[in-house]
């Protein structure tokens, strides 16, 4: 037992099993031996079927569950693609047999209620991420993943029924361990809007179901088309009727940096602004998709956010070059800013080099920018007393006090400290 | 409390409890069939460095529940003591590997496979051949046709 060069398969197979995507991959090249343990690993670690063939899903199942020896415990990541119907009865066939499972997409769930889903977190209790798709989930089965996977931190909903009951994520418990929470709401809009909120959305009740209070670890949040009466619940604004309490937002997310509303109508500055005021620590804004926010945004989130680091906001045609620049100037930490389809000319901000333009026009057309990387960030910066001096002055007279309160801590990067003193103001 | 002698492979006679003997299957199972005896148990595969090692470890966790579920074993990080414990050389870790396998301690085999694997962590496949000292036996096209078919595989 001196050199280890006789290593036995069986332990060989034991080693690499705690060994990570990256790892088994080099474990492939190393020898035939290390090959042949790693190579099935890597095939079975990762099911992500992207076959149009509806049979490919159901022979999957069924290789997994028959196979002998059981490959279902090397299978960490399953994702049987959209051509595949999901079905209670497979599923609870399924689910002994991958017991390591850490990321689970439903994708074509329709059909798919609490009867299997509720037993889904005991056999899986190493589930980090699940997407449930629209499937009919309620508070049971949530429930059942607030006790049984103590890792879960991603969940993505979509949903096309109105089965969600309103108090459909009590069962994740007060506070709830989610860090990460994407709703995809497409098919609520229309209903929305027909119904008034009957039924599922009811009047003023406290228990709605998309009430986040209580997310106290959310960190990202990312909303598809999300209904006008969650939005208002969501962001409250300081006369409406909802929002007459600001402290509704003040506490309502308290970890969240990362924000993305797409396509969600009628978001407008009058809603964004009092939540980014009470979300200093957000280091994302995406929205984008339907566009109704001003200049008003961006200001928030100059005064609020000052540690912004990433912007996308493509589609909102009210957004005005100034506002982007005063964005730009006065936080410090931004990298990238998105704003395809804002049509801000090309012209107005020279700083952006053409890798930023969307040059697929006619040449009669006008060129608009597309984004703002790094280097443009930085020129905008630098150019700052020239451009105030040549041709802005008129446009910045509402944001001269900010502005001087840049130039005095250009050398010093004490904005934190003045924002703060902000909000402690107010 | 009873006392096990253990003979190792290089004839070092060691005394340890029946508890601590136990935690090894093969042991435990030998005892059963066996039954009360004065003679030491032969373990022709162990020498003395190494078993003095897996004595001390099973020493060390002579009173841990015995875990079943394998999800359990397998999530649950290397604790402090243990993480030193397997601070030895290559050598004496492979072996100790072997004779955790042979002496059929599961906790002990999964504590020291767990350390091999954290060894490989963000290693190349050359690099992995030096801690295992094996030679590449594949010839260029089949390294070549290797890397091709995991293409696909997600760096993640």
């Amino acid at each position: 037992m001196t050199a280890p060069s006789f290593l036995p398969t069986e332990i060989v197979s034991l080693i690499i099993q705690h060994a990570d995507a990256q790892d088994l991959k080099a474990c492939t090249l190393v020898n035939k031996q290390f090959c042949t343990v790693a190579q099935p690993l890597i095939l079975w670690r990762t099911i992500h079927l992207k076959r149009k063939n509806k049979r490919a899903g159901y022979q999957m199942i069924n290789q997994i569950v028959t196979a002998h020896p059981s490959v279902g415990h090397h299978i960490r990541h399953l994702d049987l693609g959209s051509s595949y119907t999901w079905k209670d009865d497979a599923l609870l066939l399924l689910m002994p047999h991958v017991r390591l499972l850490e990321t689970l997409i439903l994708r074509n769930a329709e059909q798919l209620t609490d009867v299997s889903l509720e037993h889904l977190p005991r056999h899986c209790p190493e589930l980090r991420s699940l997407d449930v798709g629209n499937s009919r989930i309620t508070t049971i089965s949530f429930d059942a993943l607030r006790q049984f996977c103590p890792h879960l931190w991603q969940l993505t909903l979509g949903t096309t029924t109105k089965d969600l009951a309103a108090d459909a994520f009590v069962g994740l418990g007060s506070p709830c361990r989610l860090k990460a929470l994407v709703l995809n709401l497409e098919h609520y809009e229309d209903d929305d809007d027909e119904d008034g909120g009957g039924g599922f959305f009811e009047e003023d009740d406290p228990a709605d179901p998309f009430c986040l209070t209580g997310f106290h670890h959310l960190t990202h949040l990312t909303i598809h088309h999300g209904p006008m009466r969650m939005l208002e619940r969501l962001f409250p604004t300081y006369d409406g009727d909802d929002g007459d309490d600001p402290a509704v937002a003040r506490f309502a997310l308290p970890a969240l940096t990362h924000l993305t509303l797409y396509d969600c109508p009628n978001v407008v500055d009058e809603m964004l602004v009092p939540f980014l005021e009470t979300h200093p620590d957000l280091q994302s804004l995406e929205v984008y998709g339907s566009g109704d926010l001003c200049d008003g945004t961006l200001e928030a989130i100059a005064e609020f956010i000052p540690n912004i680091r990433n912007v996308r906001i493509d589609d909102n045609i009210n957004i005005t070059h100034h506002g982007l620049r005063q964005l730009v100037r006065r936080c410090r930490l931004l990298t990238t800013v998105s704003c395809a389809n804002t049509e801000i000319n090309a012209e107005e901000i020279p700083e952006a080099g053409e890798h930023c333009l969307n040059l697929m026009v006619s040449e009669d057309e006008d060129i608009y920018l597309e984004w703002l990387d790094e280097d443009a960030i930085d020129t905008i910066r630098k150019d700052k007393p020239e451009d105030e001096v040549n041709s802005n002055n008129n446009n910045d007279a509402d944001a001269d006090d900010d502005d001087n309160n840049d130039y005095g801590s250009d050398d010093g990067y004490d904005d934190d400290d003045e924002f703060d003193d902000d909000d402690d103001d107010e | 409390m009873s006392n096990v002698r253990l003979l190792s492979s290089d004839n070092e006679e060691f005394v340890v409890q029946k508890e601590v003997a136990e935690r090894s299957v093969l042991i435990k199972n030998m005892l059963e069939d066996v039954g009360e005896t004065d003679s030491a148990i032969p373990l022709p595969n162990v020498t003395a460095k190494v078993l003095k090692k897996v004595i001390e470890w099973c020493d060390h966790h002579s009173s841990d529940p015995v875990t079943t579920d394998e999800t359990e074993r397998r999530t649950t990080d290397i604790d402090e003591w243990d993480q030193k414990f397997m601070e030895v050389d290559q050598e004496t870790l492979f072996d100790i590997i072997l004779a955790a396998n042979y002496l059929d301690i599961k906790p002990l085999l999964d504590v020291g496979c767990k350390t091999v694997a954290n060894m490989i962590k963000g290693k190349t496949a050359e690099e992995i051949r030096k801690i295992f000292n094996i030679v590449n036996d594949f010839t260029p096209e089949e390294e070549a046709q290797i890397r091709k078919e995991n293409e696909w595989a997600e760096d993640r």
